[in-house]
């Protein structure tokens, strides 16, 4: 019993983590708080509710689509919203409010649109059994993509350009600014690469769960432990803090009850902000 | 947060003067307009209070985000467990102190909890402070949800027909909101008020020039809860309702904030004003367009953050100069 539930656990924190990421990025590249990721991550895995039921796409096939999209919404937030106020003084509290806003503006969408129900997907991938522990094929399958896109998030900071620069503007506008590197356009592709994450996130979270617009807001909990817990924008720190919330949360709806486990990752927020407030992992910032 | 604090002159000073002789007059005949309402014929009792619960909830949040510059996600928290304050109390208990005494001693106890959870939660800083909030609101509201069922009433919630008396419970919300008026009116000008605006403008210069920065955060917060706390348990005498789903709400605390925002954090008449533009925008479109509701207060929000940063008030201070020596 134990086994199964810290399998259930590793598999749906794998999801967490990756589901993180996106906020994590932005908070740590340019100190923008996005409030609105939770709702973000729902909006986008109704999107592929909508594309797998009405063009009877594989979920895994509508990543094609929602990548590019996620793109393309996280550097259309930037230019038009992020980019006028990265320069006041005040960036962290005022990016607060205004994502608040838009968390608001998704929120209410995702409710007309879909609000009436709970919606879920046909479950793609058969079950497996190994030596008598149940695993899902399709969570299994969320987790390894999620892995993996998480570890190709961390080559591409090491290794390439653009990662680098990213780094280089997260640690200082100014410095990267001197060395040649245009923080704006730096901070566009940063915008965007994390909501083309927030994309791949929001379809693993179709297939692993049926779908609410409240939703959000445990999502947004629960990215916000992860992201404090594992260095804002630390790629393999994210995912590891994803599967601890992720375990904790299967052992305490074993030890404690299942309606209360949203509130883990409340505790652990909290638990995680007074004693060891720097996270456990390296921030992005940090070279 | 600017405040240009040069030496008005003389005909500035007169202006300011006039102004709030003026805000004076405005808002006793506001208060005498609203308590005149359950006399007059057909007047829409719900229509009334609802605009007061909305200021006063507003100016409970303007305590500790306007000037103590704490954006709380989470306020409405507050709001919820002061329906439940009364709720347990009435519903449960079956009323062993009177009700109209209740709403307001109750709610000191939900002042107590915003002290236990100030405690570690105002030792975080900007965005860390909001999320904790939000989160503490979304644990509440589960355990509530999962509190024995004939002590909070479960998923069901708790009524109390028998306390139903809407005529009196409305001059309960009327006596609030004139009192916090004056408690917002009293801190704008007070060494606490000012305290706080310097923990707001720099806390870590607060508390070197000798303000004791963790008693007067967690002054705020206990009095900024304690009036959202006694909205809900005035409310709860009002509609003699409350349940889970409504009043641990993130729609109400949304609310709040574009009030708040939208006004001008930070100042009396701002929560007042943004509160009432947004109720009358808000009884607008709830009949045409509800679903237009929400997204409608996230524009609102964002748009004030990107345009107009103070909010009216800040607005009118910039745009007419004679009052540049600033309104309060």
């Amino acid at each position: 019993m134990e086994t199964q539930i810290l399998v259930n656990g590793l598999l749906i924190g794998g999801v967490y983590g990756i589901a993180a990421l996106g906020l994590g990025m932005v908070w740590g590249v340019m100190s923008v708080v996005n409030v609105a990721h939770g709702d973000l991550l729902v909006f986008l895995a109704y999107m592929t509710w909508v594309m797998t039921v009405t063009a009877n796409l594989s979920p895994f096939l509508a990543l094609v689509v929602l990548i590019p999209a996620g793109f393309v919404i996280g550097m259309a937030l930037y230019r038009f919203l992020v980019k006028h106020l990265i320069q006041r003084s005040e960036v962290e509290l005022m990016s607060l409010v205004l994502f608040f806003g838009l968390s608001a503006i998704v929120y209410g969408i995702s409710s007309y649109l879909w609000g009436s129900d709970f919606r879920s997907l046909p479950i793609p991938l058969p079950t497996l059994r190994v030596f008598g522990i149940v695993v899902p094929g399709t969570r299994l399958a969320a987790f390894l993509l999620g892995a993996g896109l998480v570890l190709g998030l961390r080559w591409f900071f090491r290794r390439t350009f653009w990662g680098k620069a990213i780094r280089a503007v997260a640690q200082s506008r100014n410095a990267a600014r001197a060395l040649g590197i245009d923080p704006d356009r730096v901070s566009e592709v940063a915008f965007g690469i994390a909501l083309a994450y927030a994309g791949v996130a929001g379809a693993l979270i179709a297939m692993i769960s049926p779908l609410s617009p409240s939703l959000g807001v445990a999502y947004a909990g629960r990215s916000f432990a992860v992201v404090v817990l594992g260095g804002l924008g630390n790629p393999l720190g994210t995912l590891i803090a994803g599967i601890i919330l992720g375990v904790t949360e299967s052992l305490s709806s074993l030890w404690i009850t299942f309606g209360l486990s949203p509130a883990v990752a409340f505790v652990l927020l909290i638990a995680v902000l007074i004693f060891r407030p720097q996270g456990i992992f390296k921030p992005i910032r940090s070279r | 947060m600017k405040t240009a604090v040069g030496r008005p002159d003389t005909q500035q000073k007169d202006t300011v003067r006039l102004l709030n002789i003026a805000l004076v007059v405005v808002g006793v005949i506001g208060v005498v307009f609203l308590a005149a309402q359950p006399t007059v014929p057909g007047a829409s009792l719900v229509y009334w209070f609802n605009l007061m619960k909305a200021i006063v909830l507003a100016l409970s949040l303007n305590l500790i985000t306007g000037y103590t510059g704490y954006v709380d996600f989470g306020h409405v928290v507050f709001y919820g467990l002061g329906t439940y304050a009364a709720g347990i109390a009435i519903g449960m208990l079956g009323a062993p102190v009177p009700v109209p005494l209740w709403v307001f001693i109750g709610p000191l106890l939900v002042a107590l909890i915003a002290m236990v959870v100030g405690m570690p939660a105002l030792r975080l800083r900007g965005a860390y402070f909001a999320i904790a909030m939000l989160s503490f609101n979304a644990a509440t509201r589960l355990i509530v949800l999962n509190l024995p069922r004939d002590f909070a009433g479960g998923a069901f919630g708790i009524p109390s027909p028998e306390i139903y008396d809407p005529h009196t419970a409305y001059y309960g919300m009327v006596g609030l909101l004139v009192t916090i008026v004056l408690v917002t009116v009293w801190l704008a000008g007070s060494r606490f008020g000012v305290g706080l605006k310097a923990i707001r403008d720099d806390e870590g210069a607060a508390g070197v020039m000798g303000v004791r920065t963790t008693r007067y955060k967690l002054a705020a917060f206990a009095v900024s809860a304690y009036f959202a706390a006694a909205a809900g348990s005035v409310d709860y005498w009002f509609v003699a309702f409350t349940s889970n789903e409504l009043v641990f709400n993130n729609v109400v605390t949304v609310e709040m904030v574009a009030a708040v925002f939208l006004g001008g954090a930070g100042t009396v008449v701002g929560p007042i004003l943004g509160a009432g533009i947004l109720y009358l925008v808000r009884d607008y479109l709830w009949v045409r367009f509800p679903y237009l509701y929400l997204p409608m207060f996230g524009v609102v929000i964002a748009g004030v953050v990107l345009w107009v940063p103070r909010g009216v008030v800040g607005f009118v201070e910039d745009h007419v100069p004679s009052l540049r020596a600033r309104i309060r």
